[in-house]
């Protein structure tokens, strides 16, 4: 009885052990990647080429990382959802920002391009290539400027 | 062993492993921790050097001051297809600023440029030493391992002690209790349960015993007092019948025959009525006396009775062997010794009795095997004497009993002795 209790509590701590430890990275090739984001790169990078695609995997959750040869970096969250995208030679496509964003960028910024797109459950941030900061909120409306 | 030190000892015990497990996981969590922390930095660290490097940057210098390094090389595709792509290691480093190797994590990545060219680039970053944190790990882990263990020890010790002191209260009473005495109340206040249970069981039980003590006591008293009389009347009759001159010899035979086994039966009845007198303690006259004298003053009782088998008897005095009991007592102890020694001996035997202060000691030659352990047990016999009626030992035994004695049969020198002693303890 209790040398089952010994047993059933080690199996415990090195399940625990285990799944806090199950961080590791592994490279990819484009093919690998989930459909979502083979898609999401042809259609709005299709001249991009792929220098390192990688995928992190941690706790049950995971985040894809791709590296394009012109120094661009796009971040996905593991259902395929872009989570940050940062451009150096090119601009981030207007496509991939909420139609509100879009019109509110034409609006106030007419001449300015995105350099970096970051979203989250809750916010969307920007750099704009005038250097400024825009944060909005998921439904569209700015809520903090910094530049 | 005590109960609180078996529960102690099984309950460091079971700490002891659960705790050596925990150590051992505890050092595997802060090694994976810290290697986490060395590969996220070591994957930020890349991916700036790669990313700068494809959009053509500058590079950031080679020595920053930390022991941060990297270097970047072209490799080939078949290079580049054969190894992973990202591999981290763990390997000593030569770092030349200090001029010496030190235990480093390293991360390689495999990436190609726009032109579809292959690099490598190594990035390294010098590691605690892992000797050093296994030694200080366990250390510390022994250390807080003793500290955890004491202190559970003491504790459970405080909290064993404190919760069972009712039991001890219990047990030390039912040690003292001596059934058919004087006894003390149990004063044993608990709210625990288990515990109010067990004083009300246990308070019952002895009251019970008590009762069936008493009652055996009175039945056994009753028993024999009252067949005193239809004895002797009995005895009376078969004297009378026997004075009467027209019986035939055979009949006369007969009848002789039955009042001698009449003549056994008063006896064991007087001695069942002296066992259990003394057992119901109305014998508390208790005074000091010496067993030289009794034993001296019967010895010629005795010597005249059994002249016919032309017994030896040699009493040695080494000392005076005084013992606080009733006289009438400390009589018939002696009496049955010695008429044990007359009746089970042999024609011209020996008796040997010698006393000192610490006791006395009554041997005689006789049957030339030991006798068994059970002498002592009521109606035991061993040839079936029709003269014994197999109570005078237990007799002598309960007398001792009383009287804080101690008696022992021992098979010496080819000699059954018997041997009484004061009991040592209390």
């Amino acid at each position: 009885m209790k040398r089952g209790y010994v047993i059933c509590l080690l199996l415990c701590f090195l399940s625990g052990i285990a799944i806090l430890n199950a961080d590791n990275e592994r490279p990819l090739r484009m093919e690998q990647l989930p459909k979502k984001i083979q898609d999401f790169v042809t259609l709005y990078f299709p001249n991009a080429k792929l220098a390192l695609a990688k995928v992190e995997e941690e706790h049950f959750n995971c985040e894809y990382d791709l590296i394009f040869t012109d120094g661009n970096k796009i971040e996905f969250y593991c259902n395929g959802d872009w989570k940050e995208i940062k451009c150096k030679r090119n601009f981030v496509p207007m496509e991939v920002l909420p139609e509100k964003i879009v019109a509110f960028l034409n609006t106030n910024y007419p001449d300015v391009q995105v350099l970096q797109a970051e979203r989250t459950k809750k916010h969307y941030k920007l750099k704009l290539s005038n250097r400024w900061k825009l944060k909005f909120d998921k439904n569209g409306r700015l809520i903090d400027v910094d530049h | 062993m005590k109960l609180i030190y078996r529960i102690l000892i099984h309950l460091s015990w079971v700490a002891g492993v659960l705790l050596t497990l925990w150590a051992f996981l505890f050092y595997m969590a802060i090694w994976e921790e810290v290697n986490d922390e060395v590969d996220d930095s070591l994957d930020d660290y890349s991916e700036t050097i790669i990313l700068r490097a494809l959009a053509g940057e500058e590079l950031p210098t080679q020595q920053t001051g930390s022991n941060n390094q990297f270097y970047m090389q072209a490799v080939s595709e078949h290079y580049a297809a054969v190894n992973s792509h990202i591999q981290y290691l763990d390997s000593m480093v030569y770092i030349a600023e200090k001029g010496e190797k030190e235990p480093a994590r390293i991360l390689r990545t495999i990436f190609c440029d726009d032109e579809g060219n292959y690099y490598q680039l190594t990035v390294f970053m010098p590691t605690i030493e892992k000797d050093d944190l296994e030694k200080a790990i366990v250390g510390w882990i022994t250390l807080l391992y003793l500290a955890l263990l004491l202190l559970m020890v003491v504790v459970a010790a405080w909290v064993l002690y404190r919760n069972l002191r009712p039991l001890y209260v219990l047990l030390h009473w039912i040690e003292k209790y001596r059934i058919g005495q004087k006894n003390e109340p149990l004063c044993n206040k608990t709210t625990v349960t288990e515990f109010r249970q067990l004083n009300d069981v246990i308070k019952e039980s002895m009251a019970r015993n008590e009762q069936l003590f008493e009652q055996q006591k009175q039945f056994i008293g009753n028993a024999s007092h009252e067949l005193q009389t239809p004895l002797a009347v009995c005895r009376n009759r078969l004297e009378m019948l026997m004075e009467d001159g027209e019986l035939k010899p055979e009949q006369l035979d007969e009848l002789l025959r039955i009042y001698r086994s009449l003549e056994r039966m008063t006896r064991l009845n007087k001695s069942l009525l002296l066992l259990s007198r003394i057992e119901n303690r109305q014998y508390d006259d208790v005074v000091s006396v010496s067993f030289n004298k009794i034993v001296t003053k019967y010895r010629d009782d005795y010597e005249e009775a059994y002249a016919f088998r032309a017994i030896t008897v040699k009493i040695t005095e080494a000392g005076d062997f005084r013992v606080d009991m009733s006289e009438a007592l400390a009589v018939i102890l002696v009496t049955n010794l010695w008429k044990n020694a007359f009746v089970h001996n042999v024609t011209n035997g020996e008796i040997e009795v010698t006393i000192d202060y610490t006791g006395i000691c009554f041997s005689n030659t006789g049957k030339a095997t030991a006798l068994s352990d059970r002498v002592f047990e009521r109606f035991y016999h061993d040839d079936r004497q029709n003269e014994s009626t197999g109570l005078g030992l237990s007799i002598a035994l309960s007398i001792c009993r009383l009287s804080r004695l101690s008696i022992r049969y021992e098979w010496r020198n080819q000699r059954h002795c018997f041997v009484i002693e004061k009991e040592l303890s209390t």
